[in-house]
C-alpha cells in the first residue's frame, strides 16, 4: 500500500509482522506468490497466533513459502469513447485495484473515478473504497470474513481509508527477512 | 469482480457535476521565504538533488520544457482541482480543469 505512487509488488496480510520487524539495514527478498497462497498463509500467520493466545505450546513459526504464482491482472475492458481501457489487479490479498486509461493524471479522469467510487460505495459487501488520481481500490468483504480477524487486532490499519496504486506490474509477493 | 465489471458496462456516459468550492489564494515565487527555506534544506538535509536548487525548474525539465515561465503561468492562470490534500503536509495534489495547461 502506497500513498499513491506506483509500486511493483505487495506485502500480503501474512507478513505484515515480518515487515514490522524490519529494520534499518536488512535484506528484504520478494517472492511471487498466488492469491490463494496469500490467504493460506494468512490462516497460517493466525492460527499461530491464536494458539499463543490460548496458552498452547507452539514451535517455530513455518516460513516456508510456496512456488505457484499467478498473473496480476484479474479483468480488461477495452477503451471506450469516453473512458480509457479499464484494468482490474489484485492488490495485495484484500483490495482490488483498477486504473483508467493511461498512465497520465487529468481533472477528467479524476472525476470519472470519482463517479464509480459513489456507486461502489453503494455495493453492501465491499468493505472500503478509495478513489486515487487514476484508480479505486475496493476491499471486497468476502475477502476478509472469519480467517483476518486476529492479524487485524494486531496489525492491520484497514480501518484507516487507504489508497493503493499499483502501477502496471503489482504483483501478490511475499517478503520475508533474510537473517545475515 | 462481475459485478465491479458489470457496473464499469452500464456506465455509458458522464453526466454527474461533483460538488465543489471555489478558493482563492495569492502566489508567490521565488519569494524570499521561500528561497530562504530551500537554503536551510539544503544547508541541514543535503545538497545535492535533482529538485535542487529550484524545485520549480526541476518541474519544467521533467516536463521537457525550456523553463519555469510556463509552469508558473499554468498555475496562476488555470483553476486546478485539488484531489488530494497533504500527500506533502499541507501541500494541495492539483489538476488543472483546462487541459491546455501544463500539469506538472
Amino acid at each position: 500500500m502506497t500513498g499513491g505512487l506506483v509500486t511493483t509488488c505487495t506485502v500480503v496480510k501474512a507478513d505484515f509482522w515480518r515487515l514490522g520487524q524490519c529494520r534499518p539495514g536488512d535484506t528484504i527478498h520478494f517472492k511471487r506468490i498466488s492469491w490463494e497462497s496469500a490467504l493460506r498463509l494468512r490462516q497460517r500467520t493466525e492460527h499461530y497466533l491464536s494458539s499463543v493466545k490460548d496458552g498452547e505450546t507452539v514451535s517455530l513459526v513455518d516460513v516456508s513459502l510456496p512456488d505457484e504464482w499467478e498473473d496480476t491482472v484479474l479483468a480488461r475492458i477495452p477503451k471506450t469513447p469516453t473512458t480509457g481501457e479499464v484494468v482490474f489487479r489484485q492488490s495485495g490479498d484484500s483490495y482490488l485495484h483498477v486504473t483508467y486509461g493511461p498512465m497520465v493524471s487529468s481533472a477528467l479522469t479524476r472525476a470519472l473515478v470519482q463517479y464509480r467510487v459513489k456507486r461502489v460505495q453503494d455495493m453492501n459487501d465491499i468493505i472500503e473504497v478509495t478513489g486515487a488520481v487514476r484508480c479505486k481500490s475496493e476491499q471486497p468483504t468476502a475477502l476478509t470474513d472469519s480467517i483476518s480477524r486476529p492479524i487485524r487486532s494486531a496489525c492491520d490499519n484497514s480501518e484507516i481509508p487507504h489508497v493503493t496504486l499499483g502501477g502496471p506490474r503489482a504483483q501478490s509477493h511475499r517478503i520475508f527477512r533474510v537473517n545475515s | 469482480m462481475s459485478r465491479l465489471v458489470d457496473l464499469e458496462h452500464s456506465l455509458t456516459g458522464f453526466s454527474e457535476s461533483i460538488p465543489s468550492r471555489v478558493f482563492r489564494f495569492p502566489i508567490l515565487f521565488d519569494d524570499p521565504l521561500a528561497r530562504a527555506a530551500i537554503d536551510e534544506y539544503i544547508t541541514t538535509l543535503r545538497n545535492s538533488a535533482v529538485y535542487l536548487p529550484d524545485n520549480v525548474e526541476y518541474v519544467a525539465k521533467a516536463n521537457g520544457l525550456e523553463n519555469s515561465s510556463v509552469i508558473k503561468k499554468s498555475l496562476a492562470s488555470c483553476r486546478q482541482l485539488v484531489v488530494g490534500i497533504s500527500f506533502l503536509a499541507g501541500m494541495p495534489f492539483m489538476l488543472p480543469l483546462d487541459p491546455r495547461y501544463v500539469n506538472p
